[in-house]
């Protein structure tokens, strides 16, 4: 596979932020706690895109199979290299852009696997997730290579931090607040129980219960109360003169504030009674039809 | 069940099996065909919602992998279907192989327990799908189907449901034909083709760590905000909703007037046979009167009158009915959700107001 191309300008000072999909981190997360008896870390491959504005854009993320001894260390390169070829028969538009490894932060192994994957792409970002905790929680951070101008060494280059952002597309946030919220749930439960551990499993409530619908709309209006309530606190420190007053936010706010539609009571009745017949009218229709397959099928099973 | 932080490689070696051996086993016993309740991993839904919802409009596929542990069915990993017209030489089956290979040399579980897929507004009673489900079904023995909507997760709640055909029907299936009659013997109506399995997500304790660094505090890049749960604008999907239920109550109508032909025919073809046996019969008792012999008695089976007319299949019907079904549970949510959307409107507009 030839080295994926950068934008032709040195990737150092254009890439500034990585940003990061979830399901990236679960996946990483998951292969560390399947890894193999006596490996301390894992590694693995990072697919994704470079967008036009220099950040890297990391949307997914497969293991790859690697060993460490004291005085060296190997990476399965076949299996990236038929890893990467089965995803790009599911997807064409992901390129590999870097790789990830579990620690702390960079390690003196770093440099080395940094170097295994210059082979497939320049300048290639490192993601590192702290799965041992061993800042009391979980560091996501993101480096790419630098090389030392002044050494023809592949190996003479440091690592510089990049800011990361979560990326959340509309799925996948949905699918993480659901996670979140459950964990919540699971926890407070837990609390009120005096269990040691919460449940590990989070029910997902049958596509066809209304409590699955309201269920969102609760959470969406809880979450609504609470930025408004923020944003209430802020106003209210502002005035207070505890905090400094920011004449842009403020507009915002009350351009905000004036998209409130206020109609009349006659019109809004008016929307209103005609939204709910809508919605009574086909809510009757659909059960009817529903009644009326129920009984043409036990009217058959009498006929034949 | 994977322990979360000590991961022993070795032991789950044991339990490794290929899907062809698994299907193998006679001493599976009818008992095991029970699945009570489908455990997804949390890496796996994420991937899932991800797979599906990036793929839209299509409607996208994709392998399970995991464990069915008494009646329980764990869902460890799963990865997406490759696109025809993507693979790079070889077909489906091949990259089938390959990636279980894969997911082998790294620890994930490479046993197939079932297949999901994506739905457009809940119409997943294709041919297509059917047979999938049923060709996973007949040889993995706790063979699921995940289907996943995209459209209705994006309004806010996750919509992934794990459904089974029922025993009878796979029997009806795997016989081939859909008869009035088979129908009747086997108690299959339109309500009981699927069964619904209920669906659990399972958090290991570091995924739940995970969690809780995403819900704190790191940077977020939001591409849209969150207000698709209060949009009051109901009628494009229920617009949509009843487009589709519109159709199949006009497929079901053409269906129903098929039958209805067939039954005409049969009854016509009655009629004919005994007005032709009375004729027959009238002859005869005339030959015998003038002392002839009685007409030969001919092969009557070869004649047109007695050929037996073929019953329509009712599989059509069958499946639009539960599809039918489905969409009017769907729209009757939507509309119960928008009935109280509509309320909680009322309420501020008139507090407003005063």
């Amino acid at each position: 596979l030839p080295p994926m191309e950068a934008s032709g300008i040195h990737l150092a000072s254009q890439t500034k932020r990585a940003l990061v999909h979830p399901s990236v981190l679960f996946s990483i997360v998951n292969h560390y706690e399947r890894r193999p008896l006596g490996h301390a870390r894992v590694l693995g491959t990072l697919m994704g895109d470079v967008r036009p504005d220099g950040a890297v854009e990391i949307q997914a993320a497969f293991p790859v199979p690697h060993s460490e001894s004291s005085d060296r260390v190997a990476v399965d390169m076949e299996y990236l290299r038929t890893m990467l070829k089965l995803a790009h028969c599911v997807n064409r538009n992901r390129t590999i852009v870097g790789w990830y490894c579990t620690g702390a932060g960079v390690s003196e192994y770093s440099l080395l696997f940094n170097s295994f994957f210059k082979r497939v792409v320049t300048d290639p970002v490192h993601l590192c997730v702290d799965t041992e905790l061993l800042s009391g929680r979980m560091a996501i951070k993101a480096f790419v290579g630098v090389q030392l101008d002044s050494s023809e060494n592949e190996l003479d280059s440091y690592f510089e931090e990049l800011d990361v952002a979560i990326k959340r597309e509309t799925g996948e946030k949905v699918a993480v607040d659901t996670l979140i919220t459950g964990m919540h749930e699971r926890t407070n439960a837990a609390l009120e129980a005096g269990r040691e551990e919460p449940e590990r499993n989070v029910d997902v409530p049958s596509a066809s219960s209304s409590k699955r619908d309201i269920g969102a709309l609760r959470s969406a209006l809880v979450s609504l109360v609470d930025v408004i309530e923020k944003c209430e606190q802020y106003v209210q420190d502002v005035t207070d003169g505890k905090a400094k007053p920011n004449r842009e936010f403020g507009r915002f706010l009350a351009d905000t504030i004036a998209n409130v539609p206020k109609l009349d009571i006659t019109a809004f009745e008016k929307l209103f009674s005609e939204g709910t017949q809508d919605l009574l009218m086909v809510s009757y229709l659909t059960s009817l039809a529903k009644t009326q397959i129920a009984l043409s099928e036990r009217v058959q099973a009498f006929m034949v | 069940m994977a322990s979360p932080i000590d991961y022993d490689g070795a032991v789950r070696g044991s339990s490794w099996t290929e899907s062809d051996t698994a299907a193998n086993e006679p001493e599976q016993s009818a008992a095991d065909d029970r699945v009570t309740q489908v455990v997804i991993d949390a890496h796996v839904a994420v991937d899932i919602v991800k797979h599906c919802s990036e793929g839209l409009p299509e409607i996208v596929t994709g392998q399970l992998l995991g464990l069915d542990v008494d009646g329980t069915l764990e869902v460890t990993h799963a990865f997406p279907f490759a696109d025809e017209e993507n693979a790079t030489g070889g077909d489906s089956a091949e990259y089938q192989l390959e990636m279980m290979k894969c997911l082998r040399e790294v620890n994930a579980d490479n046993n197939t327990v079932g297949w999901y897929t994506s739905t457009f507004l809940g119409s997943f009673l294709h041919q297509s799908m059917i047979e999938t489900q049923f060709n996973y079904q007949d040889t993995i023995k706790t063979g699921v189907g995940l289907i996943f909507d995209p459209i209705r997760t994006a309004e806010g709640a996750l919509c992934i449901r794990a459904v089974r055909f029922t025993k009878d029907f796979m029997q009806l299936y795997e016989k081939g034909s859909f008869a009035p009659a088979d129908l009747n013997s086997k108690n299959v109506f339109a309500s009981n083709i699927f069964e619904e399995i209920p669906v659990r997500i399972r958090s290991s304790k570091l995924t739940d760590v995970l969690l809780c660094t995403l819900a704190e505090g790191m940077p977020m890049e939001e591409v849209e905000s969150d207000t698709r749960a209060f949009d009051l604008d109901f009628n494009p999907f229920l617009e949509k909703n009843l487009q589709f239920l519109n159709e199949c109550m006009d497929e079901l109508q053409s269906e129903n007037h098929k039958y209805a032909q067939y039954e005409r025919q049969v009854h016509r073809q009655r009629m004919d046979r005994n007005a032709f046996l009375q004729r027959r019969r009238a002859e005869n008792n005339a030959r015998k009167q003038a002392g002839q012999p009685p007409l030969p008695e001919e092969d009557l089976s070869r004649h047109p009158l007695f050929r037996t007319i073929r019953p329509p299949s009712r599989l059509e019907p069958l499946l639009i009915s539960n599809q039918i079904q489905r969409y009017c549970d769907q729209i009757n949510d939507y509309a119960g959700q928008g009935i109280a959307k509509m309320y909680l409107t009322a309420e501020t507009q008139t507090r407003t107001g005063q």
